[in-house]
């Protein structure tokens, strides 16, 4: 590390835990979590010269996060190609109505994968990659309010899917 | 207190509240079971989701992540599997355009060395010649010195 300024080594190694874990809960499932990453850190291959040293994972949340809404905007292009191939971003797992009470982890993660992801990502920003509401407003573009009442609307829209699932 | 939208529980919890705005929602709360109940449900989700275990990818993922060129080629995962057909076509098209062009230019002989076929089309000429009646009307004129003019 120069500078304050890690390797794309370094980012990989020490930090990647953390944007895949990001990734993951963001896309829902494995295969295109690890695309996610795999094309965040080309970004950040790419974007390391113009890294200021700062918020080292907040800077990794933002670059993925918007990896995912590339790649949902791409998706949504090409409604007709993404649908077969990929059920998972359209229709996340359901749980099963037995599981949802022992197996609270895999549920919330079904539910939160459910979640539209309008709220999903400012869920995951705040509660996953611990952003606050203005670096969350910052690297999605949208006022402050629209991230406070996103993230609020979401994880009520969570709760009842889980209170009903438990059911 | 007319204000105060519900989506200040969130950010009451998330601690995104100046403590003006804390004192109202605390001021709501006191007076709303409603409100508490809702704050409840609400710290319970984002408790749970705060306390989502870190997740990670299998060994072999990092292992060809960290060789490096993998970083590069994303040949490993589906999307690139969709993607790269149509790089590839692009390359493989402009590829076997260049190839035409190599072959074109090795295999057909340079015009201007064509060497024409005038033995074989002059003795095409005189069989023919020779078999129609008015032979002589076909012969080339030949200028004589002392005839005409």
């Amino acid at each position: 590390m120069a500078d304050g300024i890690p390797t794309w080594e370094e980012v990989a190694r020490d930090h990647g835990r953390f944007l895949y874990t990001v990734a993951y809960r963001l896309a829902g499932n494995e295969q295109d979590a690890q695309d996610l990453v795999q094309e965040a850190l080309i970004r950040v291959r790419k974007g390391l010269e113009r890294y200021e040293p700062g918020s080292l994972e907040g800077w990794l949340a933002r670059i993925v996060t918007n990896v995912f809404l590339d790649e949902m905007r791409r998706r949504k292009r090409r409604p007709t190609s993404a649908l077969p191939d990929d059920p998972d971003w359209v229709l996340p797992p359901a749980p099963a109505a037995d599981e949802a009470s022992r197996e609270l982890p895999t549920d919330l993660q079904a539910a939160l994968a459910g979640l539209p992801e309008d709220f999903r990502v400012p869920v995951v920003l705040c509660d996953v990659a611990d952003r606050s509401y203005e670096q969350i407003a910052a690297s999605l573009g949208i006022p402050v309010g629209t991230v406070r009442s996103r993230i609020h609307r979401g994880r009520r829209l969570l709760r009842g899917v889980l209170t009903e699932g438990a059911a | 207190m007319s204000d105060l939208h519900e989506d200040a529980l969130s950010a009451y919890l998330d601690g995104e509240l100046d403590a003006a705005a804390r004192a109202e929602v605390e001021g709501r709360l006191a007076e709303s079971a409603e409100w508490r109940a809702i704050l409840d449900e609400v710290r319970e989700t984002r408790g749970a989701l705060r306390a989502l275990p870190q997740v990670d990818a299998a060994t072999e993922f990092w292992a060809r992540v960290l060789a490096g060129d993998d970083v590069v080629d994303l040949g490993a995962t589906r999307r690139a599997k969709e993607r790269r057909p149509r790089v590839w076509k692009v390359v493989a098209a402009g590829a076997a355009a260049a190839a035409v062009i190599v072959v074109g230019v090795i295999a057909v002989p340079e015009r201007d060395k064509v060497a024409p076929a005038v033995a074989s089309f002059t003795n095409a000429h005189a069989a023919r010649s020779s078999v129609n009646a008015d032979v002589v009307s076909n012969l080339a004129s030949v200028g004589v010195p002392g005839l005409g003019r």
